[in-house]
């Protein structure tokens, strides 16, 4: 469903409130909301199964969402999603089939940006795109920092003895 | 000047049509290095973001083990861009790249690069988007060294 008018401004407000969209101004994330539409999702309804084929992303407005894992046997939430954060965003750089289920776990509402709109937005060179893409650059680059730290910091404890200088070695480094 | 069937193999850019393919081999330049020459310095911004067309680069990142300093390999195959996280964010470098052989690499620069965005050209986007592609690639490369890092270290009690 399309955002009522008088609703664009809190929605945009939640949009800017996750980092892919912090640096852009009131006005870019109404221009980029309205290239979206939201949804409604009740409680224990699937957003989308792992192995789906990628269609776009979904920022949570509203309620909650669970990336679901399997644990004795039975279903489990094994991270939690709520108002302001991304669902499927790497979606966008690459079109991998989901990863995993993610499903309501109370009635709650998203704002979802299709697969077939941003390839079209890129084509024609909007600037909703580039944005979208800058704020994704900011938040995947900082994980790729973050996690070469932590890879540093292993990588010296491990290359102590000579097994794990071999497994280190084998590993390589990414630049 | 780099001929656009170069670009073919360079894996990400598969994301892009030929003629945008072509588009983009106009905007970089070739840039020939000799053996030794340091193309990325560790703890040093680029200014730049490189792809390997020909030749054999070393990568080194510098640790600490034991007290004593060790140089940790890298990987780095023909066709790969590299220095994309340092001239996206403006970091510094997390290796050193060095010229093994002569080598030839394409580049294209932090201002050119933030042109073309600028310029609704769609080809800027795309080009975001496959370094993006192959950061996350990385990214997943990385998540599974670490994981496994941490099972060994687990596994050893170190």
């Amino acid at each position: 469903m399309q955002i009522m008018d008088d609703r664009l401004d809190e929605v945009a407000r939640n949009l800017r409130a996750n980092p892919i969209f912090k640096s852009m101004g009131a006005v870019e994330a109404i221009s980029v909301l309205k290239a979206g539409t939201t949804m409604a999702c009740g409680e224990g309804e699937v957003l989308f199964a792992e192995g789906d084929p990628c269609d776009g992303f979904y920022v949570v407005l509203t309620g909650r969402f669970g990336v679901m894992g399997v644990r004795d046997g039975e279903p489990l939430a094994l991270a939690i999603i709520g108002p302001g954060e991304c669902i499927g965003e790497m979606s966008l750089t690459r079109a991998t089939p989901r990863s995993a289920t993610v499903r309501a776990l109370s009635n709650s509402t998203v704002w979802h940006l299709a697969g077939s709109v941003f390839e079209t937005l890129i084509a024609q060179g909007d600037t909703r795109a580039t944005h979208i893409l800058q704020g994704l650059q900011v938040e995947i680059c900082r994980r790729f920092r973050d996690e070469l730290l932590v890879g540093a910091e292993l990588a010296a404890r491990a290359s102590a003895v000579d097994e794990g200088r071999l497994l280190v070695e084998s590993l390589g480094w990414e630049v | 000047m780099i001929h656009p069937r170069e670009l073919d193999n360079v894996s990400c850019l598969a994301m892009l049509s030929v003629e945008e393919r072509a588009a983009l081999a106009l905007r970089m330049i070739e840039i020939p290095v000799l053996p030794g020459q340091d193309i990325l310095r560790e703890g040093s911004p680029s200014s730049a973001a490189f792809v390997l067309l020909d030749g054999q680069l070393s990568v080194r990142k510098r640790l600490v083990v034991n007290e004593q300093p060790y140089e940790l390999p890298g990987i780095l195959p023909v066709g790969e861009w590299f220095g994309l996280v340092s001239v996206l964010d403006g970091a510094p470098a997390s290796a050193r790249v060095r010229a093994v052989t002569a080598a030839r690499l394409g580049a294209i620069g932090k201002e050119d690069f933030e042109a073309l965005l600028r310029s609704g050209d769609p080809v800027g986007p795309k080009l975001l988007r496959a370094w993006l592609s192959s950061i996350a690639d990385q990214l997943q490369r990385v998540n599974e060294s670490v994981l496994m890092l941490r099972l060994f270290l687990e596994q050893n009690k170190l």
